[in-house]
């Protein structure tokens, strides 16, 4: 009896774990299933599920450590990089920066519209969520799921206080990885064959250098003039884009796009699972979170393609409304979603630059969308 | 979740759709300005680049003829 108590300290934590800790650690086994062989978002998935199982060993000192009262060390990434300064999604975004190239919308300007008008899912989804019951914060933390883009969404629901910054980081990467089941599925529903084979001009023409230069600072300073609560992601992406563009930082610039998105990536992963605890994750809400997060990717898809159609009516040269799909940010899955269904309509349609124009654009305007929401909310 | 259905606060459905109506006319206005930005800047890009063409291209006036 003297020995089992002398050595008691060993079976503390299997006594102190619970249906609802083996319930994380199978949904952490899920996120690495689904990161290893579906290849679903891996960098990020992959991380987040291994995080799951490790903050839900109870009596760890990866949280507040139980004898000593320090926080551990994912409490403390959770904290300090995340909670206190948002500096993770924010400077995750300058590797984003760095490995976009807005030379197709700059050639085609209208293409800005479809990214704006795919946003509405986001804005649908706020509603229905505070129809479903959340208070009016944490449906717009749902909501910004619709952004289609991970550091806006952690950065957005950080900011307004959410208590499901895990649920949301979680179905955001989930439905960004389910991309081309989704959206092919809501093109065919709101497009004809004929709407799909839509041809679209080649826009050749170079960009010169001034302009891709210019056009970083110029949208950095419209940005933040009209949602100035937009400004650190929307800064931060074109700050990287600067970067690139500049012609006399290659080597930051490939830092930026590799080592310092990958670093970020690593740690982000594993620091939100500071939000997948047990008692935090598992309830009704999460269920219905990962329903709104497929609703708003779904109508922002639809924005983005219904938006197409109507530019339709009244411009000349003709959009191919799966362009439109790609409006969702998602970037570049979602263009490259679109480019394969072109190509599966006609083989000889390619449609990949103009559904990167419309992707970029996504990207610029779910920044821009998450500053506002933040702006209008709080 | 039927219960929170029918305790509906109706002052977050106002608000939801305020920011609804708000949050869209924002994004336009935004937009519309970058699209005149980035029209603005790409035309001023091609005056500056064939008018420097034109300059390269014109020949030499007459008097500037070697002999």
């Amino acid at each position: 009896m003297g020995f089992l108590e002398e050595f008691s300290f060993l079976t503390e934590a299997f006594a102190a774990v619970t249906w609802q800790h083996v319930v994380m650690w199978i949904i952490g086994g899920v996120l690495i299933f689904l990161a290893i062989v579906k290849k679903m978002e891996p960098s990020l998935l992959l991380p987040i599920g291994f995080g799951a199982i490790l903050v839900n060993i109870p009596l760890s000192n990866v949280l507040t450590d139980a004898d000593t009262g320090a926080a551990g060390i994912i409490q403390w990434l959770y904290e300090t990089t995340i909670e206190t300064s948002e500096a993770l999604p924010i400077l995750l975004f300058i590797g984003i920066g760095a490995m976009i190239d807005f030379e197709p919308l700059i050639r085609n300007p209208k293409l800005m519209v479809l990214g704006g008008f795919a946003q509405i899912g986001i804005f649908l989804t706020l509603l229905f969520a505070v129809l479903f019951g959340f208070p009016l914060l944490e449906a717009a933390a749902v909501a910004i799921i619709g952004a289609a883009d991970g550091p806006t969404a952690i950065l957005v629901a950080n900011v307004l206080g959410s208590s499901y910054v895990g649920p949301i980081t979680v179905v955001a990467y989930s439905y960004m990885a389910l991309v081309p089941i989704i959206q092919p599925l809501v093109i065919r529903v709101l497009t004809t064959k004929k709407e799909r084979r839509i041809r679209m001009d080649a826009n050749v023409g170079k960009v010169s250098k001034p302009v891709k230069i210019l056009f970083p600072i110029l949208i950095t300073l419209i940005a933040g003039l009209i949602a100035p609560k937009s400004l650190a992601l929307v800064g931060f992406l074109m700050f990287g884009n600067l970067i690139r563009e500049c012609g006399v930082l290659g080597s930051l610039a490939e830092t930026a796009q590799t080592t310092l998105a990958n670093l970020i990536t690593l740690i982000l992963g594993i620091t939100i699972a500071f939000q997948m605890q047990a008692e935090a994750f598992l309830n009704l809400q999460t269920l219905l979170i990962m329903a709104l997060g497929l609703f708003a990717f779904t109508f922002d898809t639809a924005g983005g393609v219904l938006c197409a159609k109507v530019m339709n009516l009244f411009c000349k040269k003709k959009i191919n409304p799966m362009v439109g799909a790609a409006g969702i940010s998602a970037f570049p899955m979602s263009a490259r979603v679109v480019h394969q269904l072109g190509r599966k309509e006609d083989p000889s349609n390619y449609l990949l630059m103009h559904a990167v124009g419309a992707n970029v654009s996504g990207q610029i305007a779910s920044a821009i969308v998450g500053g506002l929401i933040i702006g209008l909310v709080l | 979740m039927l219960p929170a259905l029918l305790l509906l606060n109706t002052e977050d459905v106002i608000s939801a759709l305020n920011i609804f109506w708000k949050g869209m006319l924002a994004i336009a206005i935004v937009i519309a300005l970058i699209i005149c930005v980035t029209l603005l800047i790409s035309l001023a890009d091609r005056k500056i680049r064939e008018t420097r063409e034109a300059a390269e291209n014109d020949p030499p006036e007459d008097g500037e003829q070697p002999t």
